[in-house]
């Protein structure tokens, strides 16, 4: 059809981990993000869930199972703590983080249990924080979460 | 007569109160097109002398971003998709009964029979959606960016507002029919 092979163009840029390395990853991340959540401490969670997001993988699953526990952990953190613990986050975070509240915001779509108005105050947050190009990015990178 | 006015004191604070809750809703929209909406001029790979907007006919996945939704609930979202020449936008509207799910469409179909005095409605809304938007490089290239985002919200605003009073319009038309008809019986 065209002279671009999406799958060699693939192949090249793929990198990281497999599969099953992400998978064990995500399991470790889920008991170590639990732990946090028990001694409701939702902040000090956010800077483990930002790392390492699956971006390598072409499986949809490992995708959800990961942003299933960061939405979890952004859905805890109070209204009131979101500017603070968005200050310690660099741009990178930041640029992953804007990824997720992407996909929470269309969670709402298909759960009725989304809290999407907390979203939008992320969004918002996230937004006064990096700037218009973290939007530019969740929109355009190839790498989605 | 009382009771009638705290009603309506009721139903407009109601209203206030939804058009504030709305507002994040479409702020995220509004960051979220003037993200999208960066176009240049981009002619078909595939056929020669043609210009299509790559978001409709998709023939290569390196031209398309990453589709975008932004929902509040179950009906009230909207879809952005966008590519290097054109953004596609889709939205759902709140309808909270069998009577707006009619007045809705039948509102959608009036506007749509009208779509190329919209300019950048589309004629048929993408699937799961109650109306479609097509923004080109054509587009952005006669008419201010800034202009256009602002039509959707505008757009995005009134068209609940439209919605509920054409089903306030409805529901006194048809009380003041039954209580004519039932006149007679009187």
């Amino acid at each position: 059809m065209s002279n671009y092979e999406e799958e060699n163009i693939e192949e090249k840029t793929t990198g990281g981990k497999s599969d099953a390395e992400y998978k064990s990853d995500i399991a470790a991340r889920e008991r170590e993000v639990t732990k946090f959540l028990n001694q409701s401490k939702a902040v000090d969670a956010l800077p483990v869930v930002l790392a390492d997001p699956p971006i390598y993988t072409k499986s949809q699953a490992i995708k959800d199972q990961n942003a299933a526990i960061v939405i979890n952990v952004l859905s805890n953190i109070k209204e009131k703590e979101i500017d603070g613990c968005l200050e310690s986050l660099d741009a990178d975070q930041l640029d992953i983080l804007m990824k997720y509240i992407y996909r929470g915001l269309a969670a709402a779509a298909t759960s009725d249990n989304t809290n999407a108005a907390l979203f939008f105050k992320w969004y918002e947050a996230t937004l006064k924080k990096a700037g218009m190009g973290c939007v530019v990015r969740a929109i355009s990178e190839r790498k989605t979460v | 007569m009382i009771i009638r006015m705290i009603i309506l004191i009721i139903a407009a604070t109601i209203m206030v109160h939804l058009t504030t809750a709305q507002v994040p809703y479409l702020n995220c929209i509004r960051t979220t097109l003037t993200a999208a909406i960066c176009l240049e001029n981009f002619a078909s790979q595939i056929v020669e002398r043609h210009n299509k907007p790559e978001v409709e006919v998709k023939t290569n996945k390196e031209l398309l971003l990453n589709p975008i939704v932004i929902a509040r609930n179950k009906q009230e979202k909207v879809l952005i998709e966008s590519s290097i020449n054109s953004v596609r936008i889709s939205v759902s509207i709140k309808k909270s009964d069998e009577v707006e799910v009619i007045l809705a469409k039948k509102f959608v179909r009036f506007l749509v029979q009208r779509a190329e005095n919209f300019i950048i409605l589309r004629r048929k809304p993408v699937e799961g959606y109650d109306i479609s938007f097509l923004v080109t490089n054509f587009h952005t290239e006669s008419m201010f960016k800034h202009k256009l985002v602002d039509f959707i919200i505008q757009f995005l605003e009134d068209i609940d507002r439209e919605v509920s009073d054409l089903k306030i319009t409805l529901n006194s038309r048809a009380r003041i029919v039954a209580s004519e008809y039932l006149k007679e019986y009187a």
